[in-house]
């Protein structure tokens, strides 16, 4: 379970980036972080993983507080997946996961070969297990995510965080993501937390939602108690229109003709 | 691909024993084999084995040892970096070696070059770091930053040679060619000394190094210290291309285009492209060196032979991965 409480930050001395946010995730579930651009998602994110250091309140995993812990330690209790691959060597997709090995080796260590079973065993599990020999730069975005994925999965924390994992993808690969998510969250009990920039995804795959809006929590709760008419034009200042697909409520931003 | 790795490492040995046979002198290596059995034995040696041991043997020990701490460091920075564009020269570590040999040269002959050097690598890699910090810390910064320390460097280097008595700046204007013709046991003792304790801890860190190549966010979240990481691997760097610089001036070119030729072999792993990019590093400097000794009466200095070379080859290898660096 990860447990964010009052937690506070500004990058200026000014404004604040983020103020007072508090919100649980537990195991076993997808919490999907919803909110406009510059909401304050990806400020939020990098305070949990630890790589922005928050002014004030506290972050905590099974009762213990990750705010005094050192990048390596709390890389054993978080793994992150970001958008996007960042890096101008095309690493084969088995190197890429094996990296995920980094909190818990030694400094001189290297992986063993049964770390080398074990990312293979998680590039079967996604679905990737032919792409192992494969250069990163070469795979498609949807499959690239999937390799990331893997990484995070070696990393073996108890919970996932993912920026935006649907962001670049097509249909067909955003649900596929999404599917593995939710197989994951119960299957192996991981805390997962994922923002996302489309409420319909949050609908259909995540079990709770907290919705940020100007660096504060607008609503936390359900999905049902989010996916409200008013509570959606509230959040992202626009019209839409809400309708129910198999059980889950859809949301249509209502369109707005320029120049009227 | 298999082969060509297996190849590889065994290239120093051949392209050693060939380079041998290439100079001024015809030798017979087996005579001289046998006669330097001999003299262990008590025996005389005879001009050709003096030849061998004295002037042939340390150049092309001191070549393998400084293309390969030069193609080693190139690597090892370009993954550092996250930047496939970089080599000592152009973030300012061979530079500011070169002015601390410039120093050392014409104003303070009381210090030893290679202290200089390395004083002079670490300062300008540390300096060209932060003039890209407060340039916005991007790779274009980095690479702007070092271009402009090392035109900086350039001149000030010039100003010296402005300064010292005419026997100094042909001194430094040689060494500042690149050149291996200096070459001693002493010379080869020195580079090996800074290869080892350089490239030791980077070899037992190179799984590491790898995650260090990912951008800095995800290197944090993978529970590593980049900027601490990044500042032992530039100390280890700068020892070991220092000491390098220091026995052969400038040599361009190597530092940046072997570790590529080595990633297209062995791929990016830092645990297999460090081994090849040392190993290659030094044949290649060394069959350029043989080039240069060899192709005309004269010796001339390996750096223009580098330049030479190394440029058209370079420009094949952008076209080449054109498609990854975009």
């Amino acid at each position: 379970m990860l447990h964010v409480k009052n937690l506070c930050f500004s990058y200026t001395t000014s404004s604040s980036a983020i103020q007072d946010i508090s919100f649980v995730a537990k195991e076993g579930e997808i919490t999907a972080i919803l909110g406009p651009n510059g909401a304050g998602k990806s400020t939020l994110f990098h305070l949990i993983l630890g790589t922005l250091k928050a002014h004030s309140g506290e972050i905590q995993t099974q009762g213990t507080s990750l705010m005094g812990l050192s990048l390596a330690k709390r890389a054993q209790h978080i793994s992150y997946v970001p958008q996007e691959w960042h890096s101008p060597f095309n690493y084969t997709t088995l190197d890429v996961v094996l990296m995920g090995l980094s909190p818990r080796l030694g400094l001189f260590s290297q992986p063993s070969k049964a770390d080398i079973q074990k990312a293979h065993e998680i590039l079967t599990l996604l679905g990737i297990a032919h792409l192992g020999e494969r250069g990163i730069g070469e795979l498609s975005g949807g499959e690239r995510q999937m390799a990331l994925l893997g990484r995070a999965l070696m990393q073996e924390t108890p919970i996932l965080l993912l920026d935006e994992p649907t962001s670049h993808l097509d249909l067909k690969n955003q649900m596929k993501i999404l599917s593995i998510l939710e197989h994951l969250a119960k299957t192996t009990k991981l805390c997962i937390v994922v923002t996302l920039h489309d409420p319909n995804l949050a609908s259909q795959y995540a079990n709770r939602i907290v919705a940020i809006k100007k660096g504060k929590v607008y609503h936390s709760g359900s999905v049902q108690e989010m996916m409200d008419k008013q509570r959606l034009e509230g959040l992202y200042d626009h019209p839409i229109e809400l309708t129910t697909l198999d059980g889950h409520p859809i949301m249509r931003g209502k369109k707005e003709c320029f120049g009227d | 691909m298999k082969q060509v790795v297996k190849w590889l490492y065994s290239l120093p040995l051949i392209v050693g024993i060939l380079a041998l046979y290439c100079g001024g002198s015809e030798i017979n290596l087996m005579a001289v084999m046998n006669e330097i059995g001999a003299y262990i034995a008590g025996g005389e040696i005879s001009s050709d084995t003096m030849i061998v041991l004295d002037i042939r043997l340390p150049r092309i020990v001191l070549a393998l040892l400084v293309g390969a701490s030069l193609s080693g460091s190139g690597a090892l920075m370009q993954a550092v970096f996250k930047n496939p564009l970089v080599d000592p020269f152009l973030l300012g570590i061979s530079s500011g070696a070169i002015l601390g040999c410039a120093l050392s040269i014409g104003l303070f002959p009381s210090i030893p070059t290679q202290i200089l050097a390395f004083a002079g690598a670490l300062l300008c890699a540390f300096a060209v770091l932060f003039i890209a910090h407060i340039a916005g810390g991007g790779k274009i910064a980095l690479v702007l930053s070092g271009v402009v320390l090392s035109a900086f460097l350039s001149a000030m280097t010039g100003l010296i040679k402005y300064f010292v008595d005419p026997y100094k700046v042909q001194t430094i204007v040689l060494w500042l060619l690149g050149s291996l013709s200096l070459s001693s046991w002493n010379g080869v003792a020195i580079v090996f000394a800074g290869l080892l304790i350089g490239f030791s801890p980077i070899y037992f860190l190179s799984w590491r190094i790898n995650i260090l190549s990912l951008d800095d966010v995800e290197a944090q979240t993978l529970g590593m210290s980049p900027h601490k990481m990044r500042a032992v691997m530039i100390i280890l760097v700068s020892f070991s291309c220092a000491l390098a610089v220091s026995l052969s001036g400038i040599i361009g070119w190597v530092g940046l285009l072997t570790p590529h030729i080595a990633r297209f072999i062995v791929g990016p792993q830092m645990q297999k492209l460090i081994p090849a990019s040392l190993c290659l590093g030094g044949v290649l400097l060394l069959i350029a060196d043989t080039i240069a000794r060899s192709a005309t009466p004269y010796d001339l200095p390996v750096g223009v032979v580098t330049a030479i070379l190394g440029a058209p080859f370079f420009i094949l290898l952008l076209k080449r991965a054109k498609s990854n660096w975009s």
